[in-house]
């Protein structure tokens, strides 16, 4: 098992184009030219970027005249307050950001090593084509395009297009910042946001209450779309994310435009992660707009305001979207150089079939395939000069673990449950040889996976990890059986969907069977279709569901309380999960209330320590997502927070030639 | 090539007698070996293997076959979880032999059944029958599979009540037409007018004239039934993973094909060499029992 | 008025054949497979959700009740809601696709029948040489062939080795069209192939393209006025009758070529659990296919009017 966490391996290619940047650093346009812009420094491009600024900042000024014009003087004068405010606030996180990128480009141009950035920067702009089009590869279309509804949101590239959140990821560290929402926790329950004057596609300007309404929408709350009569969609309104339901907090209203206000119900430390923010699911909607153009129109027609207008979707063909050139963003994000992206339209072309989509890549007509390609498929292009070849954390189906279905007390015939008993547990953990599959499926890429993936804030660190890994032990495994009783080995039916996350899971499954057989473990994969899979642990209450093991992939959640609230806890609603142990439900509770954030990560820090220590599943692998490019783009890494298809597709560039 | 033999010598004038049927049975034999290969091989899958077919050696992934720098560890190279690939062919046989021995005489069987019935009955039993009939050109085979996957998941039962759906048809409307002219020939009528039972007079006249249709299509629908369990497995509606089948093979070799050749192409050459023994034994039986049929297809 | 009762006929037919592929869609779908479990999506599906569900499509009713209130439905041209396009009407989303499923379709048999008529002719008429030998080895190894195989193989070779077509899609319109269709075409390219070889060797040693012959008409004429016409009738018949094999390969096709047609929207939907999609789309296909029939089998008798009613 790598010592060190994978993604810090980066390519040698990507690395050499970082000399190349180094030095073209050293040759005089200063550190910043790597970090640049927006940070008001004396290179061109950040003076080019500054005026843009500036100039949107004009505009905004404009619209925001053009409303007080309409509203009380009053009221307007203390939106303009504001807005100086916020700009002076601005500038100092311009300041910051300068010093921070500074100090990035420092460690970068120390080189690769220790000091090495988790995230790779975009180029200066004059040497980026800005008037160029990019082209994503994506396997499947998401059909519809409105994210707060069921099976619509699976296309992360139209999400991450259109739509900004209220917090952003900064991909240093993950921690998070300022999206369309500075947040402010006024007690552990109440939390203020003021909420800034973005605008949208259409030219409207983003208010408090459209994020009042884009959550109570998101949760499946709004009167609006309630009731199965107001709503167009025949078979009533079927929300995405009903864990965010008013369960989540007493009160969401917004007491004028500018601020929004939340109160939860108990403390929850993991609530901004888990709710706001916009890597993850949550999309802000104008309200205005939703009610006059109606449900449907947006899941056709998707508006935000995000990086990207969209201009157009072909069903199973095609996005087109185009740069949307009043775009706001927070001034202090390491990525957003031009605070648009950094091409003028993005594509997402739709192809099913792998060897399709990298034909598509060798004939020129796709630049970027960024989701399911295996490290397998990847590997003869890493020699080639033609194309990039990059390891990003994953987004996809990242984590792949074995879910013990540890509710059933006994079989179906009536033995006792054996992986209630934790020594065959942690003989199913060592049993399986991660090396081999990391060494040859991954081309030694990938590590042994935890409850959730590494990306999230809290998991432990390397050396902390190591000592609860689970080595390959063969002859401990069969000892650890033999004293639980199970020399004659168990027989035991193991469900998965093939149809989800692509062949890797067809073929892990098969090599975790034939590892687990090593020590008795005699296991049938019974391959079930995704409704199967979930609907009688879910419909029918826990006790439906069959004993067995489970494939579980988890996606790229972005707090410990999401992967809880689905996965880890006995009131997760995928059922099988383990039953609450003290030890673990004490902890994750700690971790709730606990305001202290460094305090916060050791808790669920040591809460995955936990889990593992206690082999509430078997954990077989984290692979990598792979990212293959052809050579003139520029696709930055997306650093723990994962691959930037989720989000920042506005950071690839297109290298001029 | 014996390919095209059986039918390019038929209409040849001034070839002795004896010649002909000679070279006949060239086109025959070559197929009928190859036949035979497949039989064995999928028959006696475990005693010819090296290597149980779905035991991965992740060490030994992708290895090349022996012609191609492999070693003979491997003689056909291995597929990427390092499964054997000779192994996984002998025991796809296995997987095709038994859909086409389940699939072929079964839809046989019960398409003869009423083709006889609705041939001999006519009327409106007859139309209706027909009718059902028809069904299976109004709702294609991969359809029907999608439906019934969607509904309960993929297995090797459905691809084998699928193509049982899908094939008997084909016989029904043959042997419907043979029975509609053969119930006007004279010793039908004979048997008829001096009171014989209906089922005596299948048993007795139909089937014996309506036998050698039957065996012909058989034939062809061999190769037809190997390439659509394929399609199936293709479409991840047919037999599912962990079964070493031909049309599996060839999906599960699809994410490497650009990296190593032998994991898709030698099932898929397998596959091609066996249809195209079906269809070459097909024509063979029907040119030399019943030239009428020429097209079948 | 014989044609008209004979139309009738095929039409009353047509309908019986679409109404049992509607039945058994139904009775399937309903026996089998749980409509709960097939129809809503899962995961976020609450308890009340399943209820209000239950109501809507009136679940709770017998199901012969139930039958029936699915064909009024089906009558009033209301196929069910696709929960994945935004409550999009199933039929809204098929009617988009189903052009491109055609336009394949099309393109597959124009491009079968423009080299397999040709084809058979010659190989007929050069009976035992080389080129007959050479289109009959082609056909052989084309009829057994795996399309999706062959159509793996053809984008490696023609799109990335050769760069002379697009990897997929339906983008760059007749260009995206040439590979698809060849692969799908393949299968009628040998079996047109072989039906007017065959054909033509029957006609032409019947008596009237001997008496044709003695009247001095000119080889030319003999074969194209005489031999073929009457070559070419089985064909017809066949490309009605291979309809449904077509249209099952196009998903097939449809997935190695990323098609945006009817065949992969079922595919996609099956894997997106989006069950109302995949029933509409397998009626809808099944419909056209027997209207299509009832087409041929109309358009054959005003070709060859020795066909009797009710004999086809």
């Amino acid at each position: 098992m790598s010592d060190r966490n994978y993604w810090q391996r980066m390519r040698r290619r990507q690395l050499s184009r970082r000399t190349l940047l180094r030095a073209s650093a050293r040759a005089g346009v200063g550190a910043t030219g790597l970090a640049l812009v927006g940070c008001g420094d004396d290179d061109d491009d950040a003076q080019q970027s500054v005026a843009q600024a500036q100039q949107q900042d004009q505009q905004q000024q404009q619209a925001m005249q053009q409303q007080a014009q309409q509203q009380d003087q009053q009221q307007a004068m203390q939106q303009q307050g504001q807005q100086q405010a916020m700009q002076q606030q601005r500038a100092d996180q311009q300041a910051q950001a300068a010093t921070q990128q500074e100090e990035v480009a420092e460690e970068i141009a120390e080189g690769a090593g220790e000091t090495e950035a988790e995230w790779s920067m975009p180029l200066p702009l004059d040497q980026v084509d800005l008037d160029s089009e990019v082209v994503i590869a994506v396997p499947s279309d998401s059909g519809g395009l409105d994210h707060h509804r069921t099976g619509s949101a699976q296309n992360y590239i139209s999400h991450g297009a259109v739509y900004s959140g209220p917090l952003d990821r900064d991909p240093r560290d993950n921690s998070m910042a300022a999206g369309l929402a500075t947040p402010e926790w006024i007690d552990p329950v109440t939390l203020r946001l003021d909420i800034i004057p973005a605008k949208f596609h259409d030219g409207s300007t983003l208010v408090a209450g459209d994020m009042v309404f884009s959550y109570d929408r998101m949760g499946g709350l709004a009167d609006y779309h309630q009731g199965g009569e107001t709503t167009d969609h025949s078979g009533g309104w079927v929300p995405a994310y009903p864990a965010r339901s008013a369960l989540n907090w007493v009160r969401n209203e917004a007491p004028d435009d500018r601020t929004w206000a939340i109160e939860l119900p108990a403390p929850d430390a993991g609530f901004l992660t888990v709710n706001m923010d916009g890597s993850g699911e949550v999309t802000i909607h104008s309200q205005a707009d939703t009610e006059s153009r109606g449900d449907l129109a947006l899941d056709q027609e998707p508006m935000g305001t995000g990086p990207y207008r969209f201009v157009s979707h072909t069903d199973d063909e095609n996005f087109i979207f185009e740069r949307f050139e009043d775009h706001y963003n927070p001034i202090d994000h390491p990525l957003r150089v031009t605070h648009v992206p950094h091409h003028k339209r993005l594509i997402g072309l739709v192809r099913p079939e792998l060897q399709s989509r990298l034909a598509g890549l060798e004939a020129g007509e796709i630049d970027v395939i960024s989701e399911g390609v295996g490290v397998q498929a990847a590997k003869p292009y890493i020699d080639d000069p033609n194309y990039t070849v990059q390891y990003q954390p994953g987004a996809g189906w990242s984590v792949h673990n074995i879910y013990p279905n540890l509710w059933q007390q006994t079989t179906p015939d009536g033995d006792p449950n054996p992986f209630l008993d934790i020594r065959v547990r942690q003989a199913a953990n060592h049993a399986i040889n991660r090396r081999a599959i990391i060494d040859n499926l991954f081309l030694g890429v990938g590590e042994m996976s935890m409850l959730v993936y590494s990306g999230v804030p809290g998991y432990p660190n390397p050396e902390q990890k190591a000592e609860v890994e689970f080595d390959y032990n063969i002859e401990k495994a069969k000892q650890l059986m033999a004293e639980a009783g199970y020399e004659d080995g168990i027989d035991v039916p193991l469900y998965y969907t093939p149809d989800w996350g692509g062949d890797v899971v067809a073929d892990l499954v098969l090599v975790a069977s034939q590892d687990l057989a090593q020590i008795g473990i005699r296991v049938t994969p019974v391959p079930t279709l995704g409704s199967e899979y979930f609907t009688p642990q879910y419909s029918s209450g826990r006790d439906a569901a069959p004993w067995g093991l489970y494939w579980f992939y988890a996606n790229a959640v972005p707090d410990i309380g999401s992967m809880w609230e689905c996965c880890g806890s006995a009131d997760g609603f995928f059922t099988i999960s383990p039953p609450q142990d003290p030890r673990l439900q004490e902890l994750y509770l700690a971790q709730r209330v606990e305001q202290d954030p460094d305090r916060r990560l050791e808790l669920i820090s040591e809460l995955l320590l936990e889990h593992t220590r206690q082999a509430t599943f078997i954990f077989i692998v984290e692979p990598p997502d792979t990212v293959v490019t052809r050579a003139d783009i520029n696709y930055p890494k997306g650093g723990r927070v994962g691959n930037l298809n989720f989000l920042m597709t506005f950071a690839i560039q297109r290298i001029k030639t | 090539m014996a390919a095209g033999t059986a039918d390019a010598v038929e209409f040849q004038p001034g070839m002795r007698r004896r010649r002909i049927r000679w070279r006949r049975y060239i086109g025959l034999s070559i197929p009928a070996l190859i036949a035979l290969v497949v039989l064995i091989a999928g028959v006696f899958a475990e005693l010819l293997q090296t290597h149980d077919p779905e035991f991965i050696d992740l060490a030994a992934r992708l290895s090349p076959p022996v012609f191609d720098g492999g070693t003979w560890a491997h003689p056909l190279g291995t597929d990427e979880l390092g499964r054997d690939i000779y192994s996984r062919l002998l025991h796809g046989a296995r997987v095709s032999l038994i859909v086409v021995g389940i699939v072929v005489p079964g839809a046989a069987l019960f398409g003869t059944l009423i083709g006889l019935v609705s041939g001999w009955v006519g009327g409106m039993t007859g139309q209706i029958l027909m009718r059902v009939v028809d069904l299976q050109l109004a709702l294609p085979a991969i359809l029907f599979a999608v439906l019934m996957a969607s509904l309960v998941g993929p297995s090797l039962t459905n691809v084998i009540v699928i193509l049982l759906f899908w094939t008997w048809p084909s016989y029904s409307r043959l042997v419907r037409a043979d029975v509609l002219s053969l119930r006007e020939r004279d010793f039908v009528t004979a048997s008829r007018a001096v009171g014989a039972a209906p089922a005596w007079i299948m048993r007795k006249h139909l089937l014996p004239n309506v036998l050698n249709t039957i065996v012909i299509v058989m034939t062809l629908e061999v190769a037809l039934v190997v390439l659509a369990e394929a399609a199936l497995s293709f479409l991840s509606v047919g037999v599912p993973p962990g079964t070493s089948s031909w049309g599996r093979m060839i999906t599960e070799g699809r994410d490497t094909m650009n990296v190593a050749w032998w994991p898709i192409w030698l099932p898929g050459l397998t596959l091609l060499i066996i249809s195209l023994t079906g269809n070459l034994m097909g024509d063979w039986l029907r040119d030399a029992l019943d030239p009428r049929l020429r097209n079948l297809r | 008025m014989q044609f008209w009762n004979y139309l009738i006929i095929r039409l009353v037919q047509a309908i019986f054949v679409t109404l049992l592929v509607v039945t058994i869609v139904f009775f399937v779908s309903r026996t089998v497979g749980n409509p709960e479990e097939t129809m809503l999506p899962p995961l976020t599906t609450t308890t009340e959700d399943k209820e209000r569900f239950r109501e809507l499509l009136g679940l709770n009713d017998a199901l012969h009740v139930q039958y029936g209130n699915f064909l009024l439905d089906l009558l009033q041209g209301d196929f069910g809601t696709s929960w994945r396009g935004g409550g999009t009407s199933t039929l809204d989303s098929i009617g988009d696709r189903a052009l491109n499923t055609v336009k394949l379709g099309v393109a597959g048999v124009v491009f079968a029948l423009a080299l397999a008529v040709p084809l058979g002719i010659i190989a007929a008429l050069r009976r035992g040489t080389t080129v007959d030998w050479l289109a009959r080895f082609v056909a052989v190894i084309g009829q057994a062939t795996p399309s999706f195989w062959l159509g793996l193989m053809m984008i490696f070779f023609f799109s990335v080795q050769l760069g002379w077509f697009p990897t997929g899609g339906a983008k760059e319109g007749f260009r995206s069209l040439i590979l698809p269709a060849i692969a799908l075409g393949l299968f009628e390219l040998v079996a047109i192939m072989r039906l007017t070889r065959s054909g033509m060797i029957e006609v032409m040693d019947t008596d009237f393209v001997r008496t044709a012959r003695a009247k001095g008409l000119s080889e030319r004429t003999v074969i194209w006025r005489h031999g073929m016409r009457h070559a070419l009738l089985p064909v017809v018949t066949m490309l009605g009758l291979s309809l449904g094999r077509l249209i099952g390969g196009t998903v097939i096709i449809e997935m190695v070529f990323a098609w945006p047609g009817v065949g992969r929207l079922i595919i996609d939907s099956i894997l997106k659990n989006d069950f109302p999609m995949v029933q509409a789309s397998i009626i809808v296909l099944a419909a056209s296919i027997a209207l299509v029939n009832l087409f041929v089998d109309v358009s054959y008798r005003f070709i060859d009017p020795r066909i009797r009613a009710g004999a086809a």
